[in-house]
């Protein structure tokens, strides 16, 4: 049996500096290894053109769809995502799912927090909003703690004040988390 | 500790339904959806929420009629109106209806977020409201649990050990000790301080009245019943429930407790639905339990679901050394409210003042100084300023039992105050409760 391990998959254009910041942070967190898969183009159906964003959901559905041994695949694109009832977010991920998807459009990359933003910075925002979603797929829910990498983040002032990692309770709850094939939910409904 | 907020999401579209479940799990939610008004009110009627977020426009019962007929069933639970840009005037309509509040599709990110946490604060605050109305028992003087004693300190670090858990303490000790000070004390420094302390007193009410008070009722649950109205088992969610004396608590309350729990969930009277009872449960007696269950007058069950951890509050006579400072504060305050120029116990008084054996504990102690202060007309309390019963040890050295004593002790109080129960209670610094057990236990009466 295949070790397990997390699979990036770039969707669409997409500085490989990106993938490449996240692949190496998610061993730390997560404690497994993690590989950048080929680039794949934006699925067309996922594109909401009344809305003129990409559809989270639709590209959760189509990671899914795609052949990976990965235990978890986390998309990575530079489109604007909107969700059925949110004007935007910076990515999705259902709770003990196998699959996420994080968008660095508002994280500084698509005009949302323009000129003087430096690679770095751009990077360090891509790494935590990525753990962040991540870290759903293994049941963890938003934390009140700000400096966790695991707080909700609504605006990138919010995502610039945590960390790179979770609070002492998140990790906690994720070893649980990680302890749990992907699809098996934490108290039955969650 | 805290339980996990339900929310009930209502919306015809399953992508809505998908996505505002999953982001309010996400926030750590517990989250039911329904598809439609009729699979909604089901849910509300088996089951209980915190909050509902419910669409505007749905085919069959749309979402004003559905808060119609959610209010017929639990007119406290808060609401949001879901509605589509453009079509505000509904939600205003909604508003007039008696909708919390409203949202337009698609939010911000934050926006549904903050408005859960409003909406909860907003019931936490009118939920602390309504438990001031409900509580009979005045929070008592922190004066109460005074002193440095190795007994007193014993207490202290119990509370701390149990506080850090959610275990079931039963705190045990005579009247005027301070048992629900120690409750509150664990109650402050436990994972549920942010949470409600809810005190009930079952030496204090009739039957009738704590079944009532504890479990609420349904509209027309039975005569006067005209409104619903939850009880103290749904005040005290997320915090601490307080059962005050209660080996009072007759054979059926008894059962109805150990339900409750036992299978943390519970129904309002003449209600069809469960309720989850998510509160840490702390309880006090001034008798001995023990021998009640030996007696089978207390429930074996109950009694070892109550007594999982045991603090004994010790009585004064226990702990006599910190009477000079219990009487110097209980001094100062009555100084600074009296506005008397009184500032200190001369020795002579604070000898009689260590001496007596205190029946009422701390409140009796604390009922002596008022006295001393308001009758004193020197700059220090004498001997002559303390109540009879103190001066009598001193001259009279008392060789019968401390039943005896106490007995005499609350004969004479009740002929002082012409057999008046609240005025004797207070005077004596226990409550009617107790007063008339003490009654009832020496076979008092008016013509004796």
């Amino acid at each position: 049996m295949d070790p397990a391990y997390v699979e990036i998959v770039p969707l669409g254009p997409l500085d490989p500096a990106l993938p490449a910041a996240l692949a190496a942070q998610i061993p730390t967190v997560f404690g497994l290894p993690c590989t950048t898969g080929r680039p794949e183009a934006l699925p067309a159906a996922a594109f909401d053109a009344g809305r003129g964003q990409y559809s989270a959901r639709a590209l959760i559905d189509h990671l899914a769809r795609g052949r990976s041994t990965a235990i978890r695949r986390l998309g990575m694109t530079n489109v604007d995502l909107c969700s059925s009832i949110m004007r935007y977010v910076f990515g999705e991920a259902m709770l003990g799912g196998r699959c996420a998807i994080v968008s660095i459009h508002r994280l500084g990359a698509g005009g949302a927090n323009p000129a003087g933003l430096d690679k770095t910075h751009l990077l360090a925002r891509a790494v935590k909003e990525g753990i962040h979603e991540l870290g759903h797929t293994f049941d963890l829910v938003h934390c009140d703690d700000p400096k966790c990498v695991m707080a909700a983040s609504s605006d990138v002032a919010h995502v610039d004040a945590k960390s790179f990692v979770p609070c002492g309770y998140c990790r906690i709850a994720l070893a649980d988390g990680l302890a749990r094939p992907a699809g098996i939910r934490r108290n039955g409904g969650r | 500790m805290r339980k996990k907020t339900r929310i009930l999401v209502v919306d015809d579209e399953l992508a809505i339904r998908v996505s505002l479940g999953e982001w309010l799990r996400r926030d750590g939610h517990h989250v039911e959806v329904a598809e439609c008004g009729a699979a909604a009110l089901e849910l509300i009627k088996t089951q209980s929420f915190d909050v509902m977020i419910v669409d505007i426009k749905m085919p069959g019962m749309n979402g004003l009629e559905v808060l119609e007929e959610v209010r017929k069933i639990d007119p406290d639970l808060p609401n949001v109106m879901m509605t589509a840009y453009g079509s505000i005037e509904s939600a205003v309509e909604a508003m007039k209806l008696g909708a919390t509040d409203y949202v337009v599709k698609p939010f911000d990110p934050a926006e549904i977020g903050m408005l859960v946490k409003r909406i909860l604060e907003h019931r936490r605050l009118r939920r602390e409201h309504e438990l001031l109305k409900h509580r009979e028992s005045k929070f008592a003087e922190i004066g109460l649990l005074a002193g440095d004693s190795a007994a007193l300190r014993k207490v202290f670090d119990l509370v701390d050990d149990v506080a850090a858990t959610d275990s079931v303490v039963l705190i045990t000790g005579e009247s005027g000790t301070g048992k629900e000070l120690v409750a509150r004390a664990i109650h402050s420094k436990s994972a549920r301080s942010q949470g409600p302390f809810v005190a009930v007193n079952f030496g204090a009410l009739t039957e009738t009245l704590i079944e009532s008070e504890l479990f609420g009722h349904e509209k027309g649950a039975f005569t006067g019943a005209g409104a619903p109205k939850p009880g103290l088992f749904e005040l005290a969610a997320s915090g601490t429930l307080f059962l005050d004396e209660i080996g009072d608590a007759s054979p059926k309350l008894q059962i109805d407790l150990l339900r409750v729990i036992q299978e943390r969930r519970f129904r309002r009277v003449g209600g069809v639905r469960d309720v989850e009872a998510d509160f840490r449960v702390l309880s006090a007696t001034n008798r001995d339990l023990e021998k009640a269950v030996a007696e089978g007058t207390f429930r074996m069950d109950l009694y070892y679901r109550l007594n999982v951890i045991q603090i004994h509050v010790p009585s004064l006579r226990e702990r006599r050394e910190d009477i000079p400072a219990l009487a110097r504060h209980f001094l100062e305050k009555f100084r600074v409210r009296l506005n008397k120029q009184v500032a200190s116990i001369s020795p002579e008084a604070m000898e009689l003042l260590t001496n007596h054996d205190w029946p009422g504990n701390v409140r009796e102690l604390e009922n002596a100084i008022e006295r001393a202060v308001v009758v004193g007309k020197e700059r220090r309390v004498l001997p002559g300023d303390l109540p009879i019963a103190l001066q009598r040890v001193s001259i009279e050295p008392i060789d019968e039992t401390l039943d005896a004593h106490e007995n005499a002790y609350i004969a004479t109080k009740l002929k002082q105050y012409d057999w008046n129960i609240s005025r004797t209670a207070q005077a004596l610094g226990i409550d009617r409760g107790t007063l008339y057990a003490k009654i009832k236990k020496y076979d008092l009466s008016q013509g004796k």
